[in-house]
């Protein structure tokens, strides 16, 4: 058993928990930051709307291509309609549409 | 006795993927029996026809407006240097053929339309978009979705791809995921940002492959998920996505979309071979290269030429005399910096006064350094 705990159990939810996740950066996004990955730093546990507002706020070069992502939690897209939880490890990423071929 | 309708040919010709038990004879069957169009013949295109060709689907649909060019040929694959000029789809067309002459062939050398696009995509089964700009991807998707028939996408730019099927078994449709259209200014063409030649070849392979899929009836298409590649860092993922949207204008439970619209209006661009003529209604002055030829030689009319691309664009071609300042670094510096950086340019500053740079302007993405009076 690994002796390793973390502290969700004991502090689970307290907002002013942020936790650093990385950002992974796809095609307009990742030219706009310049990098295909970030970290910015997020509560466990958030709405869905704060989510994308403190996502586009840390990294606001991103504005112009707010309305026209797609966010996914761990390789799966975020659900709008509940709070979104975060643990160490997890991955966002931002996808956006290419259009040329 | 055989219970098929394949020939002796068809048989041997296609044994290597008939004696594989997911796909088999039911499969090969219905693949005969399918129509897929093409709508774009370049470099998705040219790979996801000619593996369809090969595979043996039935009729095949290759949709394009535009003639071959050089600049095409490092990316697509089926046109031939002696081919410049010729229309993409004749070309594709003549090149499938030579593989599998099994097939119908129709050729569209159409520009995709809100008019002919329900006419011309209703005598087909399937849809693979594998256009290059934002306004076609909505026309294709509400097409498809008015009309019921799967929409196999893909996309390719620099060293990324992106692959995924829409509106098909229940799955979400492109104004699902993607409701409101990118700004003009945040949407990239290869002609703008360059792609690496095999990264829509692998892209478009792969639309093939979910066609053969979708139009063979077998299980696990891509459908509610989207592939991303990167053949830079060589990384693959797939993301589950969102469900089709009751709330979707299109294929929604209440659709207000019921017909075709004015794509180019809605998504507020022309096609990206069009994109240059935003300028007209930015308000931003532009040069032909004829007048600059003629301002340039004229010894009275002193110039400064600013060349903002990129450096490694900086480095392919020239104009002698210009300075090369990269859009972004222009975006950070200051006036002072500028005229500093300017000023380093004996030949540009030769008997002229700085003062000449009235105000430097971005405007969706375009930007104007205005200079006047260099005298």
């Amino acid at each position: 058993m690994s002796s390793t705990t973390t502290p969700t159990n004991t502090k689970s939810n307290s907002s002013s928990d942020l936790i650093k996740i990385k950002v992974l950066l796809f095609a307009k996004a990742r030219d706009l930051v310049g990098e295909d990955s970030v970290y910015i730093s997020l509560p466990r546990k958030i709405e869905y709307q704060e989510l994308v507002n403190s996502i586009f706020q840390q990294l606001s070069s991103l504005e112009a291509i707010k309305k026209t992502v797609v966010l996914a939690l761990n390789e799966e897209y975020i659900k709008e309609s509940e709070p979104v939880s975060i643990k160490e490890g997890d991955t966002i990423a931002i996808i956006t549409p290419i259009s040329s071929g | 006795m055989s219970v098929h309708n394949l020939t002796n040919d068809e048989v041997g010709r296609y044994g290597r993927q008939l004696i594989l038990s997911e796909f088999g004879v039911k499969c090969q069957q219905q693949l005969k029996s399918s129509k897929a169009l093409i709508v774009g013949c370049g470099g998705l295109g040219c790979p996801a026809a000619v593996y369809l060709s090969a595979a043996g689907i039935g009729t095949l649909g290759l949709l394009d407006h535009d003639v071959v060019e050089v600049s095409n040929l490092h990316r697509q694959i089926l046109h031939k240097e002696s081919g410049t000029g010729v229309p993409k789809c004749k070309s594709a067309s003549a090149a499938c053929s030579g593989v599998n002459s099994l097939p119908t062939y129709r050729e569209h050398h159409v520009a995709i339309n809100s008019t002919n696009a329900l006419s011309i995509i209703s005598q087909y089964d399937a849809v693979l978009d594998c256009t290059d700009n934002v306004a076609t991807r909505y026309l294709l998707n509400d097409a498809c979705v008015i009309l019921k028939k799967p929409l196999i996408s893909g996309a390719a730019l620099k060293f990324e791809g992106q692959l995924t099927v829409y509106n098909h078994e229940g799955g979400p449709c492109y104004r699902c995921l993607y409701p409101v259209p990118p700004a003009a200014n945040t949407v990239s063409s290869c002609s703008e940002s360059g792609v690496l030649g095999v990264i829509p070849g692998i892209i478009g392979t792969m639309q093939a492959q979910e066609a053969i899929k979708v139009l063979g009836g077998m299980q696990g298409s891509l459908t509610g998920r989207l592939f991303l590649y990167d053949g830079l860092s060589f990384t693959t993922r797939v993301v589950k996505l969102r469900p089709r949207q009751p709330s979707c204008v299109v294929c929604g439970d209440t659709p207000s979309v019921t017909e075709l619209v004015d794509y180019l209006e809605f998504c507020g661009v022309s096609s990206a071979d069009d994109k240059l003529s935003l300028n007209k209604s930015t308000g931003m002055s532009r040069i032909s290269p004829t007048d600059f030829k003629n301002h340039y030689r004229d010894k009275s009319k002193r110039h400064l030429l600013l060349d903002v691309r990129p450096c490694h664009e900086f480095d392919i071609c020239k104009i002698s005399h210009s300075i090369n300042i990269p859009l972004n670094s222009l975006e950070k510096i200051t006036k002072d910096e500028l005229l500093a950086k300017i000023s380093q340019n004996a030949y540009s500053i030769n008997g002229g006064d700085n003062s000449g740079i009235t105000s430097l302007q971005s405007n969706a993405g375009h930007y104007c350094l205005y200079l006047s009076s260099w005298k």
